[in-house]
């Protein structure tokens, strides 16, 4: 794995909401290709982090390194422009969708590859008509978010996140939002991503699916690290206290 | 009877004019106000507070008076009624939209910030391509409420002078010994008013394409 590319390095990361420490000297890489989980209770500081490495929110101290570009370093920003360019290789998939209500399917497609990325419109449609069709949803480019379905409006939110062709995507909880018989359509999304080598950081609560999915697994509880490793080491046979508890509560993870 | 009713269209006229000029300025008006309302430097959202606390504090009769009367009195010079009656609208009606805009901008969640930011929009896209266009279905309603009230608020630009439908209303019908002509003026404000509230539903059933 160390023969790839670095495209995400956190280091000693800290992230303090005024006096209360929600991120703890947090520390891990991923690399090209690779498929991170990020698992851990609610409140353990998962989504934060995610949100800092998204520039949704200000570090208190650390450092943040994108495709070996420092985001920040030691708790300061580079610059403005830097920061955008760092943003772009970046896409996130939001818990709930956050689809554009104004847009149709295809136009939360397209905007934003015509208006920051100056592709012309011809190209934003090819670009967004091969990825609906791979998401199986090529009947609905002209419907409305309204008119889908929870596991629609996500495939369409993953499919307007990868028309940016961000080097890595981040998917925070992108199933919890829905109802359980809609989970398994994200999930297959998510695993041919996986299957085509796209580099990926998942949080989420389905342990099978993040143990068959990751090639690293990081337990977070209060803030930091618990447990870091492979799929096997952490959720098949965690060592500490801590994750043993947590996974026994999830009796289809081991 | 006929004589009366060409009076009356003229001062229909004017009342459109004070109608059309004042929504033509006042609604722009009301984004900065409502920007500086929401602006994080609190020096200037208390002013715009201020601004908003007096304008909506105190009649709007008294403010066309205000305006009209206030530069004779500091200056010496006076001037036109018509154009005064139009700013101290303007200013009214602004601080009553900008009120309106803050609540449709705080309508908006955060994640449809979060989406824009992640996808590379700047701060003045996300504005213009995402948050405008919903802000403006959700304040159309109000906004039609609003609208509506201009129409008859347009009736008290008579007392600087401007001869608008009422106040022609008022002197015919004086002339004329009757109540006829004020009679009259109640159907015009309502056709004009029934006009406004079907431009509304039109707008708004244009709109309606989503949630």
């Amino acid at each position: 794995m160390n023969s790839s590319q670095e495209i995400i390095g956190v280091s000693h990361l800290e992230k303090k909401f005024d006096s209360l420490d929600v991120i703890h000297d947090i520390s891990f890489s991923v690399y090209e290709g690779e498929v991170l989980g990020i698992i851990g209770p609610s409140g353990s500081g998962k989504s934060t982090l995610l949100r800092c490495i998204m520039q949704l929110t200000d570090v208190t101290a650390g450092s943040i390194r994108i495709c070996g570009k420092n985001l920040v370093t030691d708790g300061v920003y580079a610059d403005k422009e830097l920061l955008r360019e760092i943003g772009l290789n970046l896409g996130l998939v939001f818990q709930n969708f956050n689809l554009f209500p104004h847009f149709s399917v295809l136009q939360n497609i397209t905007d934003a590859q015509i208006h920051v990325l100056d592709k012309t419109e011809e190209q934003a449609e090819q670009t967004a008509m091969t990825l609906l069709e791979k998401m199986g949803l090529t009947s609905k480019a002209h419907a409305y978010p309204c008119e889908l379905s929870g596991g629609q409006q996500q495939r369409v939110s993953i499919a307007r996140a990868l028309a940016m062709k961000p080097k890595v995507l981040l998917f925070d909880e992108p199933t919890s939002a829905l109802d359980p018989e809609l989970t398994g359509e994200i999930l297959s999304v998510i695993r041919s991503l996986a299957e085509e080598k796209m580099t990926m950081v998942v949080v989420t609560h389905e342990m099978a699916f993040a143990r068959d999915l990751s090639d690293q697994i990081i337990f977070m509880d209060d803030g930091i690290i618990v447990e870091q490793g492979s799929p096997d080491d952490v959720i098949r046979h965690p060592r500490m206290e801590r994750t043993k508890l947590f996974l026994s509560r999830f009796s289809g993870g081991r | 009877m006929i004589q009366m009713l060409v009076i009356m269209l003229q001062g229909t006229v004017v009342s459109l004019e004070v109608f059309f000029l004042t929504l033509l300025f006042s609604l722009p008006l009301g984004l900065p106000v409502t920007a500086a309302r929401m602006s994080k430097n609190s020096v200037v959202s208390q002013i715009a507070n201020v601004f908003m606390l007096i304008i909506r504090g105190t009649p709007l009769m008294l403010q066309l008076i205000f305006v009209y009367f206030m530069p004779y009195h500091i200056f010496k010079v006076s001037w036109d009624r018509f154009v005064a009656a139009i700013v101290a609208l303007s200013v009214n009606y602004a601080a009553y939209f900008a009120e309106i805009y803050r609540g449709g901008i705080l309508a908006i969640p955060a994640g449809q910030y979060e989406a824009a930011k992640v996808l590379g929009y700047t701060r003045w896209q996300t504005f213009y391509r995402i948050v405008l266009p919903q802000v403006v279905r959700h304040i159309i309603p109000a906004t039609g409420n609003e609208v509506i009230t201009l129409v008859k608020d347009t009736a008290l630009v008579q007392v600087i002078g401007v001869a608008e439908l009422l106040h022609v209303a008022q002197t015919t019908s004086s002339r004329q010994f009757s109540t006829m002509p004020l009679f009259v003026a109640g159907v015009f404000y309502f056709v004009m008013n029934w006009a406004v509230s079907a431009a509304f539903q039109q707008f708004e059933k244009k709109l309606n394409y989503y949630r």
